[in-house]
């Protein structure tokens, strides 16, 4: 670049002012949440990919809820490998004072990777033998125990050897059910868990070189073609189940991003926009003394190419701030380590984004005031606004499109987003151009409410525009507001009152009496229980599953694959049935599905399911799809049957209650005496925990939102001020004219509050339909965005809108 | 030597609703070169409108302009903006400086933007020519922190420092005091006859035009030669 373009460059960037921090500000904002959403999703990946290893224990691990099938036992003697098998049980001392655990029985070559560590400092096959477990710490605490004395694991008693200090395969260490105990498969087979309603993860564990892993893993995907309840999982690609739940928070997080790059984008073609119209007269000068429309075009798509540059590396700093933040909040629950990895394709796209928003929403004004005609520099005072021509806003729909794409990364959802986008501004425009129609044939005697309303009316200095740019801010910023309340609401809204404190599993049909009296002896509350028939799907509308799963994606394979629990005889609030019906009149053969489900399954009412139970397959017809409410925490089952298909089934029961701490106390105790099979999960501690996680998600998402309403309110101070200061000239003439500071005032006042109420209740009232939309069809919840919270809202914006009418002064 | 302007039969006309408005009808004159040419009138009159015609600041609806010896009304808006960097100075009744930038600044941009000298000429030039004009202490002031009269001088130093060989002046001391007027309407005076530089002065000030070589009057849109 030459000398005197930079000369030029330099000046002209000076011209901004204090304006530029705004214009940084408001591209850094959106920039900063798009890269940073992105950054921590990536590093999370790229954490788990790294560490996949131990992770998993294994190059290659399968995993099935049946024993695995002869041609998996013979493919594994061809490899080095070791088996798991994990459940929940109870475990007790001799005095029969128990507590739920994560048994974990293992073959002697586990772990292929990674260690578990012992406090003895042996490894585990040394101290595993049939009679003999090792255990977390926390069981010797609890249960009063030492080190070689006796646990009970269903009534059958082993000697504890040693303890263990760490594993590197718990990925679930906040979230563990109870503490670890160790022990070998021979043991485990001796306790006698494995039996039928026995929920069994098996694990077969494959180490191999990466010259044999792709030759494997084909291998496995053909074994799993015939065996589909067996699931293969590959070092080289993420847990399904966590890549969904990346992707989905990723999602999430990137819809509240999204919003602040809209507030930015909003911000940033205000803020340049009416830099660009205070240049008019320069501009006019510039093409009088001879520089070119080329030369002039060059020079403000540079000043705003810099801008943008600036607003991306403040961007990216304020990325790695808030990220930083944030995964201070989540690291307690990833047992993995994260470090925020600098990906230089997220930088690529927010530099993109940053820049290429930028330039592009501001094309428009600057091709617009390179027209200004020369001869302005002749009409001293006049200082007509020169809109854009209809064409223009074409490119504001491009620029819109692109941000929308980036996020959403799908054209027809991004097309709907825009066409919604546009509507909505469609709106805002023809109700303020409405009102203010209406205020200007009103009559008034009071010069300065008459001179406020005017102004508010006016169509001159861009004000149009600047209201609906508030009002679209107040929209976005009061959304954000709006939707993490109800968010954090729904989160919190664990309903404890009526909510079971215990689970009781895998009681035998024949142990329901005796169970029942030991619950009812101790004063159990809200008893619910409900029979369970274990079962995989093998059809779908006449289709085989394994044919359908062929074309999922493995995120999606779960449904279609896993061992279903249905159950009979529950019942059915019918204000939670969506379509259809489950009553007298349903089929024997009819189910209910819970609708979700049913989505992801592609099935509706009419339909047939086939379902293979214990090698017997029985079709089942939808009948019913329904929604449940999973916060209330009550027994809730995805497939519920009738009692003449389901009753002869092989099953066994759940139950679930009230119980106090000494209730729950004396029933393990009971269960571990005369039913130890019997799993009392305790839903205290882990509700508890629970809390602790989703507050702190809630933390982190009030978190975003507040920087973004923050930041989304400085670009609307910054709006509105441009607006006061292209008036300068007539608020110095009213002075001239004799009126005084306080008249003057007083007309800025009414005008705020007259501009702070409109924007207030129309932005207010938009957030509050836009959230609804947001809750009801993104998100899938039937929450209502708080009333009350939007009528506040819209008072706030008022207020704080007139409060800047006394504080905002243009200068002399 | 072509004669630095001439104009024949050039007319300009506003549509104003249903009608249209004769700003400049048929006009008809040349000036030479070194000459001092104020044209007078009373607002409303057309003197603006013929001169940002003269100026190449807007086109005309009919009619022929050269301006050294270039057909203006021939010429694109571009053409028109390539010419006046060249060819053309200008002084405007409000001083038309750009805020942000400084005095020197101001005066240096007509040479940046010629490009013809380097950049240490010009701010030798630039500021040569301020110190000239008594602006020797404000160089690095911008307009705000600058009395009218400064201002003004600025202007002319922004004017002159190309050494164009027209300069058009419109209303150049109608913001200024008398005393500050004269004061510039002085140096104005002394620039032109040390660089025998071509000026058209619009101004409504009648004791000012008559300093002029010659007097030319617009009225109703017409131009008559004042005796």
């Amino acid at each position: 670049m030459r000398g005197q373009q930079l000369r030029w460059l330099k000046r002209e960037l000076r011209s901004l002012g204090s304006r530029v921090w705004i214009i940084l500000l408001a591209i850094a904002l959106g920039v900063g949440a798009v890269n940073g959403v992105h950054s921590l999703a990536d590093s999370i990946r790229g954490a788990i990919q790294n560490q996949s290893r131990p992770l998993m224990a294994a190059d290659i691990v399968n995993q099935s809820v049946h024993p695995f099938p002869e041609d998996y036992q013979n493919l594994a003697d061809e490899y080095e490998t070791s088996e798991t098998k994990e459940m929940l049980s109870m475990v007790s001392n001799t005095k029969f004072e128990s507590l739920l655990a994560e048994i974990k029985g293992v073959s002697p070559k586990y772990p292929l990777y990674g260690e578990v560590v012992l406090e003895s400092g042996q490894s585990l096959d040394e101290q595993l033998s049939i009679n003999s477990v090792v255990v977390q710490r926390t069981i010797l605490k609890r249960l009063g125990l030492k080190l070689g004395e006796t646990v009970l694991i269903n009534g059958k008693p082993f000697t504890i050897r040693d303890v263990v200090e760490s594993e590197s395969d718990r990925v679930n260490v906040g979230m563990a059910a109870g503490p670890r105990v160790f022990l070998s498969l021979e043991a485990l087979e001796r306790t006698g868990l494995d039996q039928l309603g026995s929920r069994i993860t098996r694990k077969l564990q494959w180490k191999v070189s990466e010259e044999q892993k792709s030759e494997l893993v084909t291998t496995l995907g053909n074994l799993e073609e015939q065996h589909s309840f067996v699931t293969t999982q590959s070092s080289n690609r993420a847990n399904p189940s966590t890549s969904r739940s990346i992707n989905n928070s990723e999602r999430f997080l990137g819809v509240v991003a999204l919003m602040s790059l809209l507030i930015g984008t909003i911000g940033v073609v205000q803020a340049l926009s009416n830099w660009l119209a205070s240049r008019r007269n320069e501009i006019a000068i510039f093409r009088c003394l001879g520089m070119s429309r080329r030369e002039i075009t060059g020079l403000y798509v540079t000043v705003v190419l810099i801008l943008g540059l600036g607003g991306f590396l403040l961007g990216i700093a304020f990325s790695y701030v808030g990220m930083s933040l944030l995964l201070e909040i989540v690291q307690p629950y990833i047992p993995i380590d994260i470090v925020l990895q600098a990906s230089i394709w997220n930088w690529l796209s927010a530099l993109v984004l940053g820049v290429g928003v930028s330039v592009l929403s501001t094309l428009p004004s600057i091709v617009s005031m390179t027209q200004v005609p020369a001869s302005v520099v002749l009409q001293d005072g006049q200082d007509s606004y020169g809109g854009l021509r209809w064409y223009w806003y074409g490119i504001y729909g491009v620029v819109l499109f692109g941000t929308l794409y980036s996020q959403l990364q799908n054209l027809l959802w991004s097309a709907i987003a825009l066409a919604v986008l546009c509507l909505i501004v469609g709106l805002v425009y023809a109700l303020v151009y409405g009102i203010q129609t209406m205020l200007r044939r009103q009559k008034f005697r009071s010069w300065t409410l008459r001179h406020a309303v005017r102004n508010f009316a006016s169509t001159a200095f861009g004000l149009r525009t600047a209201i609906v740019a508030l009002t679209l801010g107040v929209t976005v910023i009061v959304s954000i507001g709006l939707m993490q309340d109800s968010l954090t609401k729904q989160i919190r809204n664990v309903s404890l009152t009526t909510a079971p404190t215990n689970f009781f599993v895998d009681i035998q049909p024949d142990q329901w009496a005796e169970t029942k009296n030991l619950l009812q002896d101790n004063q159990i509350a809200h008893l619910q229980s409900a029979p369970v028939v274990m079962g995989r799907i093998s059809k779908i509308k006449g289709v085989s599953v394994s044919k359908i799963v062929e074309t999922k994606p493995d995120s999606e394979r779960w449904a279609f694959t896993r061992e279903q629990r249905l159950s009979y005889d529950v019942p059915i609030d019918v204000e939670t049935v969506l379509n259809g019906r489950f009553d007298e009149t349903t089929p024997d053969n009819g189910l209910c599905l819970e609708t979700r489900y049913a989505d992801r399954l592609g099935v509706t009412v009419g339909d047939a399911l086939t379902f293979d139970i214990q090698g017997i397959p029985i079709e089942f017809e939808v009948s019913a799809i329904r929604r449940i409410q999973w916060e209330s925490m009550q027994m809730n089952f995805f497939l519920v049957g009738t009692s003449e298909t389901l009753l002869e089934a092989p099953q066994f029961r759940l139950a679930a209650g009230q119980l106090t701490e000494e209730g729950e106390e004396s029933v393990q105790t009971g269960f571990a005496k005369t039913l130890p099979n019997v799993t009392v999960v305790s839903l205290r501690n882990i509700v508890e925990r629970v809390s602790v996680i989703l507050n702190s998600i809630a933390l982190a998402i009030q978190t975003m939102g507040a920087f973004s309403i923050l930041m989304g309110c400085i670009i609307m101070i910054s709006s509105l001020q441009a607006s006061l200061e292209r008036r300068r000239k007539q608020f110095n003439l009213l002075s001239v004219l004799g009126s005084t500071q306080v008249e003057i005032s007083k007309m800025v006042s009414t005008e705020m509050i007259l501009t702070g109420f409109i924007s207030g209740v129309l932005g207010s009232g938009l957030a509050w339909v836009c959230t609804w939309g947001l809750l009801r069809f993104v998100f899938r919840m039937q929450t209502m965005p708080s009333v009350v919270g939007t009528l506040l809202s819209a008072m706030l914006v008022t207020v704080c809108v007139a409060l800047m009418g006394r504080w905002i002064r243009p200068g002399k | 030597m072509s004669i630095p302007v001439t104009v024949k039969g050039l007319s300009r006309s506003f549509p104003s609703g249903e009608t249209t408005i004769q700003a400049v009808q048929d006009v008809q004159f040349e000036v030479h070169q070194g000459e001092l040419v104020a044209i007078v009138g009373s607002s409303g009159s057309g003197k603006s409108t013929l001169l940002s015609l003269l100026a190449g600041l807007d086109s005309p609806s009919a009619g022929g302009l050269w301006v050294l010896g270039q057909p203006l009304h021939d010429m694109s808006e571009e053409e028109r903006a390539l010419f006046r960097r060249q060819h053309l100075g200008f002084v405007f009744q409000s001083f038309q400086l750009f805020a942000e930038y400084t005095a020197l600044e101001n005066v240096l941009f007509p040479l940046e933007l010629q490009g013809a000298v380097s950049y240490e000429e010009a701010v030798q030039t630039a500021t040569a020519l301020l110190s000239r004009l008594g602006l020797g202490d404000r160089l690095h002031h911008k307009p705000s922190k600058m009395s009218g009269g400064e201002q003004q001088r600025v202007a002319i130093a922004r004017a002159f420092v190309t050494q164009p060989p027209i300069l058009f002046a419109d209303e150049p001391t109608g913001n200024l005091d008398n005393e500050t007027g004269m004061v510039v309407e002085k140096l104005l005076f002394d620039l032109q006859r040390e660089t025998a530089t071509t000026v058209i002065l619009v101004t409504h000030d009648l004791e000012l035009a008559k300093k002029a070589d010659r007097i030319l009057e617009m009225s109703g849109g017409r131009l008559s030669e004042r005796a």
